[in-house]
């Protein structure tokens, strides 16, 4: 959980783009029908070479007495690590997460199941806000990447792959001039104490 | 004289050896279980990691039983 400042208001919470979930869930896929395709091709040429060959003709692969069942246990153990595989991949994806408040902009980076990481800006740091949407899958599934620079220790701020940036800019944008104004009001009045 | 080959050395997957698989496979299981739990508890943001959890559990739970009575089954024959 993020904790938040007294009166900050979330005003858009964002993720990657699904894709960039799918890029990385489509190995563990072939991971997963790799072995139930090898079954079944070792299946069908045992008994080729079963029916193919004389009377002395032997099924290398015969599917009987206990081989079912030490088959269907270890392709089950199998797919239930690909399973966990896919959960942590997902989690991951999950966890990486772009908060925009009206008073900073919250990144939260889940770099691996044990490594994490949090970077905020507050909005009046905001010098610019670029969009970078490379490629037609980006272009037509709406997704790039999103670069800020800043006035603080950290020049540039960057968030990859995340969808539709172009609103998200416009968000970021609007509070920033709302937080430019709020701090111009607050130097006259200052200037005007003195 | 022509020199022969030791004979390879048998192996044979026993009862015993699936049920230590077995064993690995579900601490396994349950430790990742747990990770991944302690994540979704301490971490999410939003309300899709619940619906992830029923569907990750159900599909573990059914991989499990299955495991499970196949090397049931492959200890009885």
């Amino acid at each position: 959980m993020i904790d938040l400042e007294q009166n900050e208001q979330v005003l858009l919470t964002s993720r990657r783009h699904w894709f960039t979930l799918f890029v990385r869930l489509f190995p563990l896929l072939l991971f997963a029908i790799v072995p139930i395709v090898i079954i079944a091709a070792l299946q069908v040429l045992g008994s080729i070479a079963e029916n193919s060959l004389t009377a002395g003709g032997k099924n290398f692969f015969p599917l009987s007495g206990s081989m079912p069942a030490l088959i269907i246990f270890l392709l089950f153990s199998w797919l239930l690590c690909v399973w966990i595989g896919a959960f942590i991949i997902w989690t991951d994806y999950y966890l990486d997460v772009l908060i925009v408040t009206d008073h900073r902009i919250i990144n939260v980076e889940q770099k691996a199941l044990f490594s994490r990481e949090i970077a905020s800006l507050h909005l009046d740091k905001i010098q610019d806000v670029t969009i970078d949407i490379n490629g037609v899958l980006a272009t037509f599934l709406i997704f790039g990447d999103l670069r800020i620079q800043t006035a603080g220790e950290v020049e540039e701020f960057v968030i990859r792959n995340v969808k539709d940036p172009t609103t998200i800019k416009n968000v970021i944008l609007e509070q920033h001039e709302k937080a430019m104004k709020k701090l111009r009001v607050v130097r006259i009045e200052k200037n005007d104490d003195v | 004289m022509i020199p022969t080959l030791p004979p390879p050395p048998s192996f044979s997957i026993t009862p015993a050896s699936i049920w230590i698989l077995f064993a690995v496979v579900a601490i396994l299981w349950a430790v990742m279980t747990g990770v991944l739990n302690y994540h979704w508890k301490a971490y999410s943001i939003g309300n899709k990691a619940v619906f992830m959890k029923f569907i990750y559990l159900v599909g573990s739970s059914f991989f499990l039983i299955v495991i499970f009575l196949s090397a049931l089954t492959f200890s009885l024959q």
